[in-house]
């Protein structure tokens, strides 16, 4: 794929309630997830992004050289491990939880590192970060659940989140 | 030396994947974009084709889906290299024609290693030349076109040789029903360096077979176009299937001249039996001295230990094969609009195709690489 900017990019699959976009995001030394939970910007800018139909994620429906795309409406994000930050070794990350989270027409199973008491109250969308870590997770589709989407780390909006279910 | 074409709209890595091929001994050409390797392939017909997927314009699936659909280009090994690697991705891939589908980025001797698998897969021990089979009925209505469709069909079947089916009974070809497909006006008057016109002829079928129906409008071919269009199918494909009108018309001496194989289909009738071996003179007399002659009984009803025996007096010839005979099937077929190995493959008759498809395999892949075996 060819780049537009000479920056360091990070290549993501961002899904929102009715697409798949692939796309490059320049970010610089910073992982991608830094990006997405910065609230003092409410979009990100993509290059070389190629749209699908959630209906038919596998197929290429458009292809645009720059596209804007509004954190607020994005469900979940792929990235590889280097996009997101490993979780501190302290209190609120020592504890690892299966995690299932279900959001508009997508289901996340994953890994969540949260601390050994957790309050669920700090996963509405007020808490610190509009994008929580999923790592090692898998999203279905509900509509293709046949059709898996894998990635090192998925991040799932919470404000978009319906519910997280959590286990020890 | 085997030829290498990389697609991909970012240069610097046609020129890497380009420098691991040409080091394995590839002559290597590069595109920066689907509609530049579509030219450059119709061009120069690669043998391997590394396919990028994301590319602005025409992507990869539509390149690929263009690659497999041309006869001249259909035979390449496809590699889709890409960062597209969820398994929507790898399906979508494989779906369009890909064999291979590796996310980027790669081990480049894992690719070579790939490639040389998926090569040595292709086409083993085939000749440079396609084998050239004649369908061709001693009596009318015995079911030439059925078996040539049908025959055709399991050649062609998971892509494992490149078939056309030919259909030469010009004013009376029916290939073009039996396999649902529509028929070109005319045939190109020069095939030979009319290329692009050879391949709007052709129709590729959903099985993969590429199929050459009588056209419905046009003078009739003279024989020197028809032995052109011959040529170029040959050149394109493992096996060329020709459906003919019976007793051959003025198209005899070409057609014999240029088929390996000639499948000579009779009935046990005493009438047909007669004059057997009066085309069978006419036969030798015009083919080449390697023709071999597989003569294949149809309509065989009742005792045919009997039958077989009385045919191979007539002929002095062995049969290759006694066709059950069924009308029921025949007419099913006819009525679901798909050929028998399509539509009932577990039928007597399908089978009978089937094993005659596995048979002619086997006797082409013995074939020293010019010369057929008595």
């Amino acid at each position: 794929m060819s780049s537009i900017r000479s920056d360091i990019v990070a290549q993501a699959e961002f899904f929102t309630s009715t697409h798949r976009i692939i796309g490059e995001v320049p970010t610089g030394p910073k992982p991608l997830s830094d990006l997405l939970n910065d609230q003092s910007q409410s979009y990100l800018l993509a290059y070389n992004v190629y749209l699908s139909r959630l209906n038919t994620p596998g197929e290429i429906d458009a292809h645009a050289p720059v596209a804007y795309l509004s954190k607020a409406n994005l469900s979940i994000v792929i990235v590889s491990s280097r996009e997101t930050r490993s979780p501190d070794q302290g209190r609120f990350t020592e504890q690892e939880y299966e995690a299932l989270a279900t959001l508009p027409g997508i289901e996340v199973r994953g890994r969540f590192a949260g601390p050994r008491r957790i309050d669920l109250r700090s996963f509405s969308p007020a808490a610190i970060d509009p994008f929580l870590v999923l790592t090692g997770a898998t999203a279905l589709l509900t509509d293709l659940p046949e059709q898996p989407f894998q990635g090192d780390a998925i991040l799932v909006s919470r404000s978009r989140l319906e519910s997280l279910c959590l286990t020890e | 030396m085997p030829k290498a074409l990389v697609i991909d709209d970012h240069a610097s890595l046609t020129t890497m994947v380009g420098l691991f091929l040409s080091d394995a001994g590839f002559s290597v050409k590069a595109a920066v974009s689907g509609p530049e390797g579509l030219d450059k392939a119709m061009a120069e017909p690669p043998d391997v084709v590394i396919l990028d997927i994301m590319m602005p314009g025409m992507d990869g699936y539509q390149v690929c889906r263009r690659l497999r659909s041309d006869p001249r280009t259909a035979r390449a090994v496809i590699v889709a290299l890409t960062a597209r690697g969820q398994p929507v991705d790898v399906d979508m891939a494989l779906r369009s024609g890909a064999d291979l589908h590796m996310t980027k980025p790669f081990k480049g001797s894992f690719l070579l290693e790939e490639i040389e698998r998926l090569c040595a897969e292709r086409r083993p021990m085939m000749s440079p030349q396609g084998f050239q089979i004649l369908v061709l009925e001693l009596e009318e209505a015995v079911g030439a076109t059925t078996l040539a469709c049908n025959l055709a069909l399991c050649l062609a079947a998971e892509g494992k040789h490149l078939t056309a089916l030919a259909d030469m009974a010009v004013a009376s070809g029916q290939t073009a029903d039996c396999l649902g497909l529509g028929a070109p006006d005319a045939w190109p008057t020069a095939p030979l360096e009319d290329t692009e016109g050879m391949v709007a002829s052709l129709v590729r079928h959903s099985s993969g077979l590429f199929a050459l129906p009588s056209p419905s409008k046009g003078n009739r071919p003279t024989p020197d176009q028809v032995n052109e269009l011959l040529r170029v199918l040959r050149e394109w494909h493992d096996y060329v299937i020709v459906d003919t009108e019976l007793n051959l018309g003025p198209l005899a001496p070409t057609l014999l001249s240029s088929s390996t194989l000639i499948l000579l289909l009779l009935t046990p009738e005493p009438k047909v039996l007669k004059t057997a071996q009066t085309s069978l003179a006419a036969i030798r007399r015009l083919g080449s001295p390697t023709l071999q002659i597989w003569p294949i009984l149809c309509k065989a009803q009742s005792d045919q230990i009997t039958t077989r025996e009385r045919a191979e007096k007539a002929l002095k010839l062995p049969l290759k094969m006694v066709v059950p005979w069924s009308p029921e099937e025949f007419e099913a077929a006819k009525a679901g609009g798909k050929p028998l190995v399509l539509g009932d493959p577990q039928s007597p008759l399908a089978a009978a195709i089937q094993t005659l498809a596995a048979q002619i395999v086997e006797a082409t892949n013995m074939r020293p690489a010019q010369e057929a075996a008595r």
